[in-house]
């Protein structure tokens, strides 16, 4: 034992007169870092209530509770934080795909009661709820996968115009669980979807790679499911959870790898629905979505139903308007297999006239109505009845039952729908140079973005803020399309319109003018008392919430009676129809 | 370390290689997978594991025992033991995995090779329930003192039961699944079953 | 009740409800529990000590105290719920085990080949922070076994400003639940580095005089030197690592034994000592100190500013990983701790072990070495083991 090591020790001396490590923190509070992982805060406006934060704490700390006012579109629950078992670790903030959720950096929180150490962020007022600092999500981590498995097209754009064949070639199976797996299974999707369809069950058959077990669920609600997997609005993806901060998930993609798998529906599907209309009757006249759903949901309960079709094939405006480069023939067939298999009867050709539908009304026990848009509207311009101009949905009729449709060198198409972007690009397969002239802005096109994008791809010219003002005969046969500018005005907080600029005149040479800016109900094949009794101030029929019009027996739906006028809102029709058909006859469950 | 019949295992090239290679001509064809640079995965077959074992702690570099452990294979009714046996010189490991019958769940105890395995056999045998015969501690708790339900880390041991059991949720608690929640909020329901 | 009969399994009729029941009792025998309560014992353990006068006769290690099933609960959650379990396997190193659990699925998912330079470079970076702030830590409880305190108060002061940085890089002091699959959680943020290294230059500042009071003191020599000697036959028998190894002489580590995270890249040394006594293994302590010091400064200066820290990652509620089973392993402060990582092709893990260095030495090796020890130096032996319950039964 050396003498020096005796002393060491003693340097520590050294350090008594100095200024001590120690701090008095009974005294001064000492705030968290800034992305202190402390008490929970929620922005309830921006949270959706998808409970994602729920499913992934391994604690079960999160409780989702219905709250009072829920915002339009999400679920109405909020989370609920239960910090006798919260273990702060923010995994709940991190896969928080609004990106509501996050920690204040505050941590000292003194109670007796150990009840009340569990409360809803945002809903119950905390002193921290303003707290700028603690932990938030980071856009370079993602728990969630934001990005969208990409939807492999069947051929590259310039071809594409030159053929006929469908655009976009469908998932593989890998693609299709890829982007199945990046479901969070919140059900916001379910209530978007007019026909409130089981989408995340199927979604996770899909991952699971259980296609039969997804198409049963897919077809518990939708008997085409194939055309809404190809066409559909996907009102659903609007409100994915994960589309909020990401791209939704491509719920239509999946619908249609889900039924493509299978070429023989009946052998996958099942159902379980006991026979209770034996006997009974139903008439279903048009053969659009919304009556084809109602007569196959009650055809699978024994009914006896008839389909009476005026074109010489079912679909409706899946048939004649939608083009089959997006929904092959081939594809709306299978689906119709299914249905005169499962013992719905169809009679195409077969146009309802008012006399039959007496008759009809006396020999059935209860009548769908469903014959859809089928009369243009007009452009409201001089020059409109010039040979030349032409509405949208008479050209796709034509073109689809197989009429040669001559659209010349040039077109240009009025609108900024669906039925414009397909007249568009349709124009452009029979070879010709394509404008649309749309009154408003790009964003404000009700077409699907997709759709658009896709036409833009194909060579199709977009002209927004464009009014047209009048169509003039040129030399030759071919015509002046003549246009103003417009601004955009908003007033009152509402959408803004267009309104022309005046005095500028533009000159566009063409050779026809399609014009697409919407169809309107033709009920003239209706009895004239009928007619009046059940259309309403535009022309279509309203319907109580039974689907049911103001003549007993009689149904209606599609794009005759709702607003939305897109083929899964007829579907959904068609079902509030199949409950409105079985409890007017009395068959119901319900009293 | 030197191997009699092989020569030095420090002079080849691909340690991992060399001694599956060793142990193949020796001993019998077992599956091999060769992991990454320092891991090599042997499916050994139970009645070839004790002699695998004795020779490479006594002729070979793979001296140490790193771990022990055990897997339930509760579907194909059958435990695995992982033996993890490190060449510290060399940096390589062998990850030698025996599967057993379930329902005996008996092995032959390695405590006469490495010491510590008794801390391995009697945690395993106490949280797996298999017994190593001639193993020090067996039967002697180690983590459970007084534990008088099914050996825990066993597959049909249900935690979520068992914690339900002891530690009761709150009283109160109520959660709604969101998916739940929205599909019966709007009504839905299905047309075909 | 589960309707499964433990009482026909095999071995349960060894099973007693009292440890060691029918052991003779000698009537010079003192029997004594040293813990669960009590200031010296290394957490939450026990030591059942059988004592004649100041002299251990024999004794046996109880753990059990703080078992908490975690290799249970990880089989029955999504791995990315793993993810705040493991840092509770090791309360006071939670990156190392965050870091095998990460490397382990990364491993047997494919996911290892996506993680960015950056996440690889600020994972070593917390790596050895947890090093630094344990090491010290210890050396603290080293000389506070002996009744020192200004030494212990230093020390843990030093690490609570490590402990600062962490809470600024992870947002929690203790459990950082930083590391996680494909990288780290969060950037730097702006002036960590800076921050960081006056820190470490305040701690470099203070352990000459840290030395002095530990090292350099004569009462702290006389109380290690020669004492608990761990022999070096057990060395290979029992699978001895880290700092207990090293201070034997043997230069092992698995930093730099087994390559990982950007190690390969950083230029240190293996610190060893001679004599494998307390004292040996506070020196091997006191060196890796000054080397993690010395590690963490080039980290911070070889580190990308830019660039991802995470890689992508897929949907962590729906992850699905292949069935593989794999052994990865990494330096903690005590040494080579690892997981041995068990798939099936699901959404969870099969089966995960950790391997801890305190396995072995508080139980095999401590059992080992009680008989003839003077009870006075029990609780030294212990830290000197850098013994750690929740690592051993987890
Ligand atoms: C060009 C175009 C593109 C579209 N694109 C999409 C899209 O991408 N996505 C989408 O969701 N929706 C789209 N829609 C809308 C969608 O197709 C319709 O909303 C849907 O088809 C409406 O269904 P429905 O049941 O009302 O009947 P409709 O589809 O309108 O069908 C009515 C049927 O009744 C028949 N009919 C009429 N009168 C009689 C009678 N007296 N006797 C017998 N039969 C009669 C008609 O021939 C027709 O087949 C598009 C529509 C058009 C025109
Ligand atoms: S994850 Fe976010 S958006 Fe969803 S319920 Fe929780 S806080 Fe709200
Ligand atoms: S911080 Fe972690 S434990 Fe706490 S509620 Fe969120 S996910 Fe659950």
């Amino acid at each position: 034992m050396s003498l020096k090591n005796v002393i060491a020790p003693f340097s520590a001396w050294a350090r008594a007169v100095q200024k001590p490590f120690t701090v008095p923190t009974a005294e001064t509070f000492r705030p968290g870092a800034d992305r202190y992982r402390g008490w929970h805060i929620n922005d309830t406006e921006q949270c959706i209530g998808c409970g994602t934060c729920s499913d992934i704490c391994q604690n079960s700390a999160i409780d989702m509770k219905p709250v009072d006012e829920p915002n339009k579109g999400d679920s109405g629950l909020r989370p609920l934080v239960d910090y006798g078992r919260c273990c702060w670790c923010a995994l709940c903030v991190d896969v928080c795909p609004s990106g509501s959720l996050g920690l204040s950096s505050n941590y000292i929180w003194i109670d007796r009661d150990p009840d009340v150490f569990r409360y809803i962020p945002g809903v119950d007022r905390k002193e921290w709820d303003s707290d700028e600092k603690g932990w938030r999500k980071d856009d370079g981590f993602n728990l969630v996968d934001p990005d969208r498995v990409p939807m492999p097209m069947m051929m590259p754009v310039e071809d594409r115009v030159k053929t006929w064949a469908e655009v976009v070639l469908g998932y593989t199976e890998a693609e299709a669980r890829a982007e199945a797996a990046r479901c969070v299974e919140c059900g916001l999707c379910v209530a978007a979807c007019p026909a409130h369809m089981h989408i995340p069950d199927y979604i996770a058959a899909i991952r699971d790679g259980h296609y039969d077990v997804a198409v049963n669920h897919i077809y518990d609600n939708n008997p085409l499911p194939e055309m809404c997997g190809k066409v559909c609005t996907r009102r659903c993806e609007d409100v994915c959870s994960i589309g909020v901060n990401g791209d939704p998930l491509a719920i239509r993609w999946l619908k249609r790898f889900a039924t493509e798998q299978f070429s023989d529906l009946s052998a996958v599907l099942s159902h379980e629905q006991p026979q209770i209309g034996t006997g009974k009757s139903v008439a279903v006249i048009g053969g659009g979505p919304g009556g084809l759903t109602t007569a196959f949901y009650l055809a699978v309960r024994g009914f006896k139903v008839t389909v009476f079709e005026a074109l010489p094939q079912v679909g409706g405006a899946t048939f004649f308007g939608i083009p089959k480069y997006r929904f092959p023939l081939g594809s709306l067939e299978k689906q119709i297999k299914l249905m005169t298999d499962w013992g719905v009867e169809i009679k195409t050709n077969h146009k309802v006239e008012p006399d039959e539908f007496k008759q009809l009304q006396q020999d059935y026990d209860a009548i769908y109505i469903g014959t859809g848009l089928l009369k243009p509207s007009s452009l409201r311009a001089e020059g409109e009845d010039l040979p030349g101009v032409m509405p949208a949905i008479e050209m796709l009729i034509d073109h689809h039952l197989g009429k040669t449709v001559e659209v010349g060198q040039h077109v240009v198409v009025v609108g900024g729908g669906n039925v414009a972007i397909d007249a568009a690009r349709i124009s452009r397969r029979l070879g010709a140079e394509v404008t649309i002239a749309y009154r408003r802005r790009l964003e404000d096109m009700p077409a699907d973005y997709e759709e658009i994008e896709d036409a833009e791809a194909e060579g199709v010219h977009l002209m927004t803020q464009n009014i047209p003002l009048r169509v003039e005969q040129l030399p030759g046969g071919r015509l002046d399309f003549i246009w103003g500018p417009a601004e955009m005005i908003s007033e009152g907080g509402g959408r803004p319109r267009p309104k022309l600029i005046e005095g500028i005149e533009n000159h566009l040479a063409v050779d026809k003018v399609i014009v697409a800016i919407g169809q309107k109900p033709d009920l003239r094949w209706l009895p004239a008392d009928v007619a009046e009794q059940i259309s309403n101030s535009w022309g279509g029929i309203t319907c109580d919430e039974n689907g049911m019009t103001a003549a007993p027996g009689v149904f209606a739906g599609g794009d005759l009676v709702n607003s939305t006028a897109d083929a899964i809102s007829a579907i959904a029709d068609g079902l509030k129809a199949v409950d409105g058909i079985i409890n007017y006859l009395g068959l119901g469950t319900k009293p | 370390m030197f191997d009699i019949n092989h020569g030095n295992l420090d002079d080849s090239p691909d340690v991992g290689q060399e001694i599956v290679r060793r142990i193949h001509d020796r001993f019998g064809d077992f599956p091999a997978r060769f992991q990454k640079a320092d891991l090599v995965r042997l499916d050994v077959p139970q009645k070839d594991i004790i002699p695998v074992l004795s020779w490479l702690r006594t002729e070979t570099p793979f001296v140490q025992l790193t771990h022990l452990t055990a897997v339930d294979w509760l579907e194909d009714g059958q435990f695995e033991l992982m033996y993890l046996v490190t060449a510290p010189d060399l940096m390589v490991s062998l990850h030698l995995c025996v599967r057993l019958d379930r329902a005996k769940a008996e092995a032959e105890s390695v405590f006469n090779l490495w010491l510590q395995a008794e801390t391995y056999e009697q945690e395993i045998n106490e949280m797996f329930g298999i017994h190593f015969p001639g193993s020090p501690r067996q039967g002697v708790p180690f983590i459970l003192e007084g534990w008088r339900d099914m050996p825990p880390m066993r597959r049909d041991f249900d935690t979520v039961a068992y914690c339900d059991r002891t530690h009761p949720v709150r009283p109160g608690r109520e959660h709604q699944d969101s998916r739940v929640y929205v599909g019966r909020k709007f009504g839905e329901k299905g047309y075909l079953k | 009740m589960s309707v499964f009969d433990y009482t026909t399994q095999p071995g349960f009729d060894l099973i007693s409800e009292t440890p060691n029941a029918g052991t003779t009792v000698d009537p010079k025998e003192v029997q004594l529990w040293f813990g669960p309560q009590h200031p010296g014992i290394t957490g939450n353990m026990s030591v059942q000590l059988w004592l004649e006068g100041d002299t251990i006769k024999r004794g046996i290690t109880h753990v059990g105290y703080l078992h908490r099933g975690f290799e249970k609960l990880m089989e029955r959650r999504k791995f990315i719920q793993s993810f705040p379990i493991v840092c509770r396997m090791c309360v006071a190193e939670p990156d190392t085990t965050e870091y095998l659990l990460a490397s382990s699925l990364e491993e047997l998912s494919g996911l290892d080949q996506a993680v960015p330079e950056k996440g690889q470079w600020l994972r070593t970076l917390v790596m050895e922070m947890s090093r630094l702030q344990v090491t010290l830590m210890v050396m603290g409880g080293q000389v506070g076994t002996m009744g020192m305190g200004t030494a212990p108060n230093w020390t843990y002061t030093l690490r609570d400003f490590l402990l600062d940085s962490f809470e600024e890089l992870t947002g929690g002091r203790v459990y950082h639940m930083y590391i996680t699959y494909g990288g780290v959680r969060r950037d730097l943020t702006p002036g960590f580095a800076q921050r960081l290294e006056a820190t470490l230059d305040r701690i470099e500042e203070r352990l000459p005089y840290l030395d002095d009071l530990i090292l350099n003191s004569a009462v702290f020599q006389q109380r290690t030197q020669g004492v608990s000697v761990v022999p070096a036959e057990w060395a290979d028998e029992l699978g001895i690592t880290g700092p207990v190894l090293r201070a034997m002489g043997v230069a092992r580590d698995t930093r730099r034994d087994y390559p990982y995270l950007k190690y390969p890249e950083l230029d240190f040394k293996v610190c060893t000592a001679t004599g494998s006594d307390i004292y040996a293994r506070t020196q091997v302590r006191r060196a890796e100190i000054a080397e993690s010091i010395h590690i963490i400064r080039q980290i911070l200066q070889m580190m990308p500013q830019e660039g991802p820290y995470c890689a992508k990652l897929p949907n962590m509620l729906t992850w699905t990983i292949p069935a593989g089973s794999t052994y990865v392993r990494a330096e903690s402060s005590r040494g080579e701790m690892g997981f041995v990582m068990v798939t099936d092709g699901s959404d969870t893990i099969r089966r995960v072990h950790l391997r801890g260095p305190s396995y072995t030495n508080a139980v095999t090796i401590l059992e080992r070495m009680l008989p003839g020890m003077n009870i006075a130096d029990l609780s030294a032996t212990m830290v000197s083991l850098q013994t750690c319950p929740p690592e051993i039964e987890r």
